[in-house]
């Protein structure tokens, strides 16, 4: 990963202290974490000087959800150390998700993007400001994850409404994989009852920095609002598989009933036919 | 309010008259526009609380039933010397790490004293083994901060509280504290501004509206109804006419103040009558000054509905132009309250204004440049400082004054509650089922009676 920072690809020079940390989330959801504020980071280096190559280019992990800078400084930043940031949090990893958002408060600076973010702030602010900041980004994160899964699996959707209608032999051989994404369904759907109670938390009163960053970051991220397409989105998931969860028992009930009925007649004639037999030898 | 509330409990036919002294309804809810360019500002009650984070909230409902949209407004930050002191830790920057604990340390207090739902339910017996219902805020306030916090909660919430701590209670005093907390309960407007609410109802009420008709007497008469004697104040022929109406019933929805100025009959009425005024008259003040400007400078300064203000010892500043997107001008209102407001009631407008520009950072120095009209709204003894009265009492003695003596006079007001326009709708709703009820009552007795016979 090439980290082009400046338009003239200069170094830049960053205030001592400055270090450069790799967050997953995701992970740490799903193997039961008690609250993204307290992961500590995969990996964390200081740096001096950006483009921090050896951090970038080589993630530890595979999936490394966000890269967060953060820079302690009690003076004013300078112009193009504040545009150099920019850059940097604008790069992320997928190209086309290049945005940056920007958050001034209580001389605190906050630069997010999809994969990277930025935190400037005077040391004795670092620390709740980080927390705070990590913690609703990490929200973000993992309701963007859920989203992403969401818009992938249409297509998937589309194809599995018929066994959701209609339920035949064909279809008999899919319903390991039917059964497969309706529990992938529940899962995102128990994901998302955990994520929706931290997004609609209150505000604090009287409010500190760590909580209104959180609270803006939420609402310009419009997290809450997202949360509940996702939810709408998901119930259409959940409808589809349980129908065809539902078509799939009545096919098989349906299909032992025949078999039954079959058994049945055939014992029935078998029957007709053993006394007619027996009843052309005279047997009394 | 009580006319609407009364059209929806009954459910026999009856005649209702209103009297009104102005040549407006709304009272205290009021929407004026400037001159010079016609957008709205709020010229008294500025917001309405919103207390669905705790319950059910029926003025919210009802205003969402008339159709009207709203819009929540954020804010209350203490704006200091050009800085906006929005978090604990810009406190303590500013006023110092004692003055950011010892808040934390207050907060905690107030929070334990009073949870949001006994916010919400405004019982006076929540109090029980914790403040007298009579002791007095400053009190309170004196031995649990120290004069430096002291200082800062008075001046967040002087504004609301419309009086001095050592005016009225505790209960009353850290109502205005918590309401600050979004999980207490939240501010939102009118679109297009509050006083919608009152035209939409008087669309809907089936009633004989008489503006300019100032009630200047109550008596009782031989038949037992209240006849009622009233002055024009329009112009014109009926200029001072003075007129007399009778009623079965009569429900006065006025301040306590408006209440001292009318005569009751000499006797019982009277009598009754001065008790509740000596129980509920705790005059409070407000006075509004709001500014039009040819642009919004303050935006960077001022991203919030509203601030808090050092100035006239704590006031509240309004950006009002967040009301309305589509502003092109800049609309400043300041909220002055209790004996600041009071003090410069008396002055001309002119020097209030000055004032107010005076007040203004020096990062908003600029104001007088861009300054096009400016407008004062006095609001001197309209709130109560107490509301629920000392010492409280039932909610029938607060409504029917005169008791079982003269159970037709009603009254109906903010100040029997909370000093909000969500109390004026409980009052309002307590009586019209009240009434309702009486009237039901009535009709059944007379359709036996005629059976009877």
């Amino acid at each position: 990963m090439n980290i082009p920072m400046t338009n003239d690809r200069k170094l830049l020079e960053l205030p001592p202290g400055t270090t450069l940390s790799e967050y997953c989330w995701n992970a740490a959801f799903v193997s039961g974490g008690k609250g993204l504020a307290r992961l500590s980071p995969q990996r964390e280096a200081a740096i001096q000087c950006l483009p921090a190559v050896a951090l970038a280019d080589e993630p530890l992990v595979p999936t490394v959800d966000l890269q967060l800078l953060v820079l302690p400084t009690d003076d004013e930043p300078t112009a193009e150390l504040l545009s150099g940031i920019q850059a940097w949090t604008e790069q992320s990893s997928d190209p086309l998700e290049r945005r940056c958002g920007l958050l001034q408060l209580q001389g605190c600076r906050i630069f997010w993007g999809p994969g990277r973010a930025a935190l400037i702030a005077a040391p004795r602010r670092l620390d709740s400001a980080r927390v705070a900041l990590l913690e609703a980004i990490g929200y973000e994160s993992r309701l963007r994850a859920l989203e992403n899964w969401l818009e992938s699996g249409w297509e998937q959707l589309q194809s599995d409404l018929e066994p959701a209608f209609e339920f035949s032999e064909r279809q008999l051989r899919r319903r390991t994989d039917l059964r497969q994404r309706y529990q992938d369904v529940l899962g995102k759907r128990a994901e998302l009852a955990q994520l929706t109670p931290r997004l609609h938390f209150p505000p604090i009163y009287p409010p500190t920095l760590a909580s209104q960053i959180g609270e803006r970051v939420r609402e310009r991220t419009r997290l809450v609002e997202r949360a509940e397409f996702a939810s709408q989105q998901l119930e259409v998931y959940e409808r589809v598989y349980e129908q065809a969860g539902q078509r799939r028992n009545e096919f098989l009930l349906q299909r032992s009933s025949n078999q039954l009925e079959w058994i049945i007649i055939l014992l029935l004639l078998a029957q007709i036919v053993l006394v007619e037999m027996l009843g052309g030898q005279g047997v009394n | 309010m009580t006319a609407y509330c009364l059209q929806s409990a009954a459910a026999v036919p009856y005649q209702l008259t209103i009297l009104e002294a102005s040549q407006r309804l709304g009272g205290k809810i009021l929407t004026p526009r400037f001159t010079q360019y016609p957008h709205y500002y709020e010229a008294g009650a500025a917001e309405f609380y919103d207390y669905t984070p705790v319950g059910e909230d029926p003025l919210k409902e009802l205003i969402l039933d008339l159709g009207l949209s709203i819009r929540a407004m954020d804010g209350g930050s203490l704006l200091r010397q050009g800085r906006l002191l929005g978090q604990l830790e810009a406190i303590e920057d500013e006023l110092g790490p004692e003055v950011s604990a010892g808040w934390r340390t207050f907060d905690r207090l107030a929070k334990d004293l009073m949870t949001p739902r006994e916010f919400y339910e405004d019982d006076p017996r929540w109090l029980s083994g914790k403040a007298s219902a009579e002791d007095r805020f400053s009190i309170w306030l004196g031995h649990n901060s120290s004069p430096k916090v002291r200082s800062l909660i008075e001046t967040l919430i002087h504004s609301d509280l419309a009086t001095e701590p050592d005016q009225t209670g505790v209960a009353y005093g850290l109502q205005n504290y918590l309401m600050n907390d979004p999980a207490y309960m939240r501010l939102y407007s009118i679109e297009g501004g509050n006083e919608q609410i009152v035209s939409e109802l008087a669309q809907r009420i089936e009633a004989k509206i008489c503006l300019g008709q100032k009630v200047l007497g109550v008596e009782t008469s031989s038949s037992g109804t209240l006849r009622v004697r009233s002055q024009s104040t329009g112009a014109g022929q009926d200029a001072e006419a003075e007129r007399t109406h009778e009623f079965d019933y009569l429900v006065l929805a006025l301040p306590s103040g408006a209440l001292k100025a009318i005569q009751f009959e000499p006797g019982s009425l009277a009598a009754a009558l001065d008790a509740h005024k000596q129980r509920f008259h705790h005059p409070a003040h407000y006075l509004r000054i709001t500014l039009l400007f040819s642009q919004i400078f303050w935006r960077e300064l001022l991203p919030d509905a509203f601030c808090m203000l050092e100035a006239f010892g704590g006031c509240c500043l309004y950006d009002e132009s967040a009301r309305d997107p589509s502003a092109e001008c800049g609309i400043l209102g300041w909220l002055l309250g209790g004996k600041n407001a009071m003090e410069h009631g008396d002055l001309p407008d002119d020097a209030l204004i000055e004032l107010a520009l005076a007040s203004l950072p020096e990062g908003l120095a600029d104001a007088r440049r861009y300054l096009l009209e400016g407008r004062v709204h006095r609001w001197m003894s309209e709130v109560s400082a107490w509301p629920g009265g000392v010492p409280p009492i039932s909610l029938d003695a607060r409504h029917q004054p005169a008791g079982s003596q003269h159970p037709n006079l009603l009254l109906v007001g903010d100040y029997l509650f909370d000093s909000t326009l969500n109390g004026v709708l409980d009052s309002a709703q307590y009586v019209a089922e009240w009434l309702a009820a009486d009237l039901n009552v009535q009709a059944a007795e007379k359709v036996t009676a005629t059976a009877a016979q």
